[in-house]
């Protein structure tokens, strides 16, 4: 009988991380859709009413979701208050406050960086330029994600499950 | 006028430290500070200039200041533009903007020249930062001498850096307010602050004290502005800084025919100087002014030389 529960456990554990792995996929995914949603956003309160930076990202910070919302309260705040000489070491102190809520990789990361490097440093042409080139990459990094997730998907479920089933057999 | 935290603040940290280590009393009377690419840094003070030393303090020696990089012109600007360079486009196209608290940047760098003339600057080379000045009282005695019993047409001429803006905003302020002591009322005035020196508008926002009933339009050319204000806003002064030019004699020409009373500034050295100057000579020999003030630079800014009534 306690065998028969400890099996159970075992079998339900690895299959909810099974599905956990296959969720986090999808949270990265969901995370990079967001975040190009965010930039469409940010673009229309940039090059269309010229707004300020610090007010661009709290008015945005209102409509999206959470981590990216504290994310840009965080920057937000930082920017108002001077924190450091550039933008670019602004974002990156500002995204290291953040990096465990955010489950993007380090070429993701990247394109983010350069995108507020270069927001802090360009007039308004140079800002479309930048939208649509960020634009474009974010795009093709989210294809790639859906595309892992579709792929692995099903396969990291059942592996859960069966990695489970093969600890009990072992054990048995 | 000392340095406060919002004018170290635009200063990137190597900058504000050397601020910080120098000693406020050091800073007393800055007018200016200026930053130049590859040369020492420097601020002005009491009309004659200084260098900052590496380890903060005002020095003498060239040798021993601090010197400015191009990295640290960028920084500032950054800053300064609140890291929204995109922002402030227009003024990089003027040549200058306006920070927090009034105070005014002068930027020269490489121009980028469009189809209408100066598109942006880039490559900036050196910073002028001008420490806003704000005498509160300045006025007092003219507005008593000369407004109590009723607004009059007004010019105040002197060469630059005689105080000129400094009055007029002073002015404005007594008659915006009203002031008892003076023995003025209220006045609904206009203000057409082209060059942003007279409010020192920041997003739009008067920086410095205007009085209660000043409506400001900030940066816009004074003959459209003039219209502007007679049309939306009835105003019962209105003041202008450093008019010149035929087209802003016709849009004032138009005010008085509107029974708007006007107080301007104009650079020229003398009354004899601005009597033949195209533009103000028709100003005069119509008498479109009734007191014509001149400053001087005599006993320090802003000293009153004479007042000429005109009718």
């Amino acid at each position: 009988m306690l065998k028969l529960i400890g099996g159970l456990i075992i079998i339900i554990a690895s299959t909810i991380t099974g599905f956990y792995i296959s969720h986090l996929l999808y949270e990265k995914v969901r995370q990079l859709r967001e975040l190009q949603y965010a930039l469409q956003i940010l673009e229309s309160e940039i090059i269309y009413s010229a707004e300020p930076l610090y007010v661009a990202l709290s008015n945005l910070s209102l409509k999206v979701n959470e981590p990216l919302k504290a994310l840009f309260i965080d920057l937000a705040n930082s920017i108002k208050d001077f924190e450091k000489d550039t933008l670019h070491d602004i974002f990156i102190n500002s995204f290291d406050r953040h990096k465990d809520r955010f489950l993007l990789e380090k070429e993701e990361i990247e394109v983010l960086v350069s995108f507020f490097s270069s927001l802090g440093t360009s007039d308004l042409e140079g800002q479309k330029k930048n939208f649509n080139l960020t634009m474009k990459k974010l795009d093709m990094l989210e294809k790639k994600a859906d595309d892992k997730r579709q792929r692995n998907d099903k396969l990291v479920k059942y592996l859960g499950f069966a990695s489970g089933i093969l600890i009990v057999v072992i054990l048995v | 006028m000392i340095l406060t935290k919002e004018i170290i603040e635009i200063f990137p940290e190597e900058i504000s430290l050397v601020f910080r280590r120098t000693e406020p009393n050091d800073m007393q009377g800055i007018q200016e500070i200026r930053l130049r690419a590859n040369k020492p840094l420097m601020i002005v003070k009491n009309n004659s200039d200084f260098f900052i030393g590496i380890n903060g303090g005002i020095t003498y020696d060239c040798n021993s200041a601090f010197l400015v990089n191009i990295k640290d012109i960028e920084r500032t600007i950054q800053r300064m533009t609140n890291y929204s360079l995109y922002s402030f486009e227009d003024e990089f196209r003027n040549g200058y903007l306006t920070l927090k608290g009034g105070h005014r940047v002068g930027i020269v760098g490489r121009t980028v020249l469009g189809s209408e003339g100066i598109k942006t600057l880039k490559n900036i080379s050196a910073l002028n930062v001008r420490i806003a000045r704000e005498i509160k009282g300045c006025s007092d005695a003219i507005v008593k001498k000369l407004y109590s019993d009723g607004i009059k047409h007004t010019l105040i001429i002197s060469p630059p850096g005689c105080g000129k803006t400094t009055l007029l905003r002073d002015i404005i302020r007594n008659l915006s307010d009203g002031n008892k002591r003076l023995n003025v009322r209220g006045y609904r005035i206009g203000v057409v602050d082209e060059r942003g020196e007279i409010a020192a508008c920041h997003q739009g926002v008067p920086q410095l004290d205007v009085g209660l009933r000043t409506d400001v339009l900030d940066s816009c050319p004074k003959t459209l502005g003039i219209y502007m204000l007679l049309r939306s806003m009835g105003p019962e002064i209105i003041a202008v800084d450093e008019i010149g030019g035929l087209d802003d004699t016709k849009a004032i020409q138009d005010a008085l025919k509107a029974g708007v009373k006007i107080i301007a500034t104009a650079h020229a050295g003398t009354f004899d100087e601005i009597k033949v100057r195209a533009g103000f000579k028709e100003m005069i020999e119509n008498s479109f002014f009734d007191v014509v003030i001149i400053l001087s630079n005599k006993r320090g800014p802003g000293t009153i030389e004479k007042i000429i009534y005109l009718t």
